[in-house]
């Protein structure tokens, strides 16, 4: 086994849990794509390249885990908002149970010392 | 007065670079990607300072390389094709489409040369024949004397049977196949075919033979006539029909293609004396 480096590690941890990361940011209040990858960029290690999150967003919405609506702004032109659907919310349930699950098995073994 | 332009050029230049990137895509995709990273990136300028060119390279570094933006956006867009526009949007790289167009004009060509390919011809040298024998009733009169060509057959009345022997030669390198056709026009019914023995003339039954490049294979075609003579008083009893017998058919297969090739023969000439017809 080859160990990966800091960025490939980070890569393959994102994989498959930054989708419900953006389900979670949904769920409490519907947000732009700027806002969203604001959130997600300012959470450490989460995001590298802010253009990346575009496409995770439209495979969430053809997936049919988020849905969009445009919104007049104050601010400029309309912008598209998202919006978790409720597959998104069911999607999004099991994937929280489990991650606590992994994620206390994970800090477990990390920081276990063997007597 | 200074004029800025590097900042939207930058700007610009990331799109353009991007939409090129993303050339192979969807057009609706691409145009709603590009469409979200414009926003993007004017919305992310109206919050800093629009003019600052060191605040926009920033930005654009931080939405990343047009090239790895291009990859995720493509991972994203496989999920949802199906094979035919998976397999439409791999055609249409340039380089691909243009090995494919090789391959094919290779194959197009194989494929003409296959089905013209015809190697086979009498064997001049090789053991030659044709025969006439009376099964029963009269015995067949040949008309010309010696090796003169082309032979010359009457039938009168009596039981016939024809024989040709004929030396099939592969003249080029490459191995086909032969089998004898289905009917051979101008003969009657039945026919028999045989396969004969280049060392042995031993004779075996001949469904299907290979001939391997720069060899022959001796094939005997036959067949019977039945004539009866003309009644007396049969206005036709003074005259005769003839055949004249040029060539043979030979069914050749070569790569999948198959033909019906006419093998020239030595010709000869069949002159029937009554009324004769297949067994």
């Amino acid at each position: 086994m080859v160990l990966a480096d800091t960025s490939k590690l980070l890569a393959q941890m994102r994989r498959g849990s930054i989708e419900y990361c953006v389900l979670a940011l949904l769920e409490s209040r519907d947000r732009y794509g700027l806002e969203i990858t604001k959130v997600l960029t300012d959470a450490d290690g989460l995001v590298t390249s802010e253009g990346t999150i575009y496409p995770l967003l439209t495979r969430l919405r053809n997936d049919g885990l988020v849905d969009t609506y445009w919104k007049e702004s104050t601010e400029g032109p309309p912008r598209r908002y998202y919006r978790i659907t409720m597959k998104g919310i069911q999607a999004l349930i099991p994937f929280r149970e489990q991650w606590t699950r992994f994620r206390n098995s994970v800090d477990d073994i990390l920081t276990r010392r063997d007597e | 007065m200074t004029v800025k332009t590097s900042q939207p050029d930058a700007a610009e230049r990331f799109i353009e670079q991007l939409r090129r990137k993303l050339r192979h895509a969807h057009r609706t995709d691409r145009d709603d990607y590009m469409a979200q990273i414009s926003d993007h990136i004017r919305e992310s300028r109206a919050d800093n300072d629009a003019d600052d060119s060191e605040a926009v390279d920033e930005l654009l570094k931080r939405i990343g390389e047009p090239s790895v933006l291009a990859k995720e956006f493509y991972a994203a867009e496989r999920v949802k094709l199906n094979g035919a526009q998976r397999m439409l949007l791999w055609l249409r790289r340039w380089w691909i489409g243009l090995a494919l167009v090789a391959v094919l004009t290779g194959v197009v060509s194989f494929l003409v040369w296959a089905s013209t390919y015809q190697p086979l011809s009498l064997q001049s040298s090789g053991e030659y024949g044709d025969s006439v024998m009376a099964l029963s009733g009269k015995a067949p009169v040949k008309l010309t004397q010696g090796n003169l060509q082309p032979a010359a057959w009457r039938l009168t009345e009596g039981h016939y049977r024809l024989s040709i022997l004929f030396p099939v030669d592969n003249r080029n390198s490459l191995a086909v196949n032969i089998s004898p056709p289905q009917i051979v026009q101008g003969f009657p019914l039945p026919e028999s075919w045989h396969l004969q023995s280049n060392q042995s003339e031993k004779q075996g039954p001949f469904k299907s033979a290979r001939v391997q490049g720069q060899t022959y294979r001796e094939i005997v075609f036959s067949t019977s006539y039945n004539c009866k003579a003309w009644p007396v008083g049969n206005p036709n009893a003074s005259s005769y029909s003839t055949q004249t017998i040029t060539q043979i058919p030979i069914v050749m297969s070569f790569w999948g293609f198959q033909h019906t090739l006419e093998v020239s023969i030595q010709p000869f000439t069949l002159e029937f004396a009554g009324d004769c017809f297949g067994e």
